[in-house]
């Protein structure tokens, strides 16, 4: 048994479009995802849930993406593309086996 | 414990003393404490890892355990219990009943049984193992 990866698929982000696989990470690849994700909310006693899911979403897609575009930069990304952002870990995470939840989402404002 | 360490820890401790007073001021023990939540929610958490490497004897930085995913430490679990549940059945089946009744319903029982029954003289002694095979014993 072996790492699986996904189908391809297409997201536009900025004015580009790309097409992109999932994998299923390895166990270091998740401590990997951990440490990201403990790094972009060092400094905050608390984050908002927007912010809580999108540095979540920035640290799990850098490591599970197959080939990551250089140019995907997650912590560049305009505000108009959160929701982008979004559906890409929703697409992740039902790719993915055994996969912890993302957090919740954020309520509409 | 590094001194950045210690700080916050410090700082999460003092907040944590406002919040309960009764929470005592000792900075090893409020790590350590913290330490065993953490292992008390890994536990809970990554269940399927921790038994993998308790079985296998594995460090947490092992590069063969890293190089794994989930999946495939959910079913070399799933696997090796599966393995097991079969030798064990393999294991009962040899001790039925069903198994020693077979073996003492030969084709050679059965004549001789039916023979008996007839009444014919059988020298069931002949049918025992000969007396070259038997080892002598010297009884004084």
């Amino acid at each position: 048994m072996a790492q699986k990866i996904s189908q391809y698929h297409t997201y536009n982000i900025g004015d580009k479009e790309y097409k992109i696989r999932f994998k299923t990470p390895r166990v270091g690849e998740q401590i990997a995802i951990g440490q990201r994700f403990a790094a972009y909310k060092a400094g905050f006693p608390s984050l908002d849930e927007t912010s809580e899911l999108l540095a979540y979403a920035s640290a799990t897609l850098d490591i599970v993406i197959v080939d990551k575009p250089a140019s995907l930069i997650f912590e560049e990304l305009d505000t108009s593309d959160w929701p982008t952002l979004r559906k890409m870990l929703t697409d992740y995470q039902n790719f993915a086996f055994f996969r912890d939840k993302a957090p919740s989402e954020p309520s509409p404002s | 414990m590094t001194r950045l360490r210690a700080n916050l820890l410090r700082r999460e401790l003092t907040a944590a003393s406002l919040k309960d007073p009764d929470v005592e001021d000792d900075i090893e023990d409020f790590a350590y404490q913290k330490l065993k939540k953490q292992a008390k929610n890994d536990v809970q958490s990554n269940l399927a890892r921790i038994i993998y490497r308790a079985k296998y004897n594995l460090p947490p930085n092992d590069p063969q355990f890293l190089d794994l995913t989930d999946e495939e430490i959910v079913y070399e679990l799933i696997l090796q219990s599966e393995y097991r549940k079969f030798t064990e059945d393999v294991h009962e089946e040899e001790e039925t009943d069903d198994k020693k009744t077979i073996y003492r319903n030969t084709d050679e029982f059965e004549s001789i049984a039916k023979r008996l029954e007839r009444g014919e003289d059988i020298d069931l002694e002949s049918l025992m193992t000969s007396e070259e095979d038997w080892e002598k014993v010297d009884a004084s």
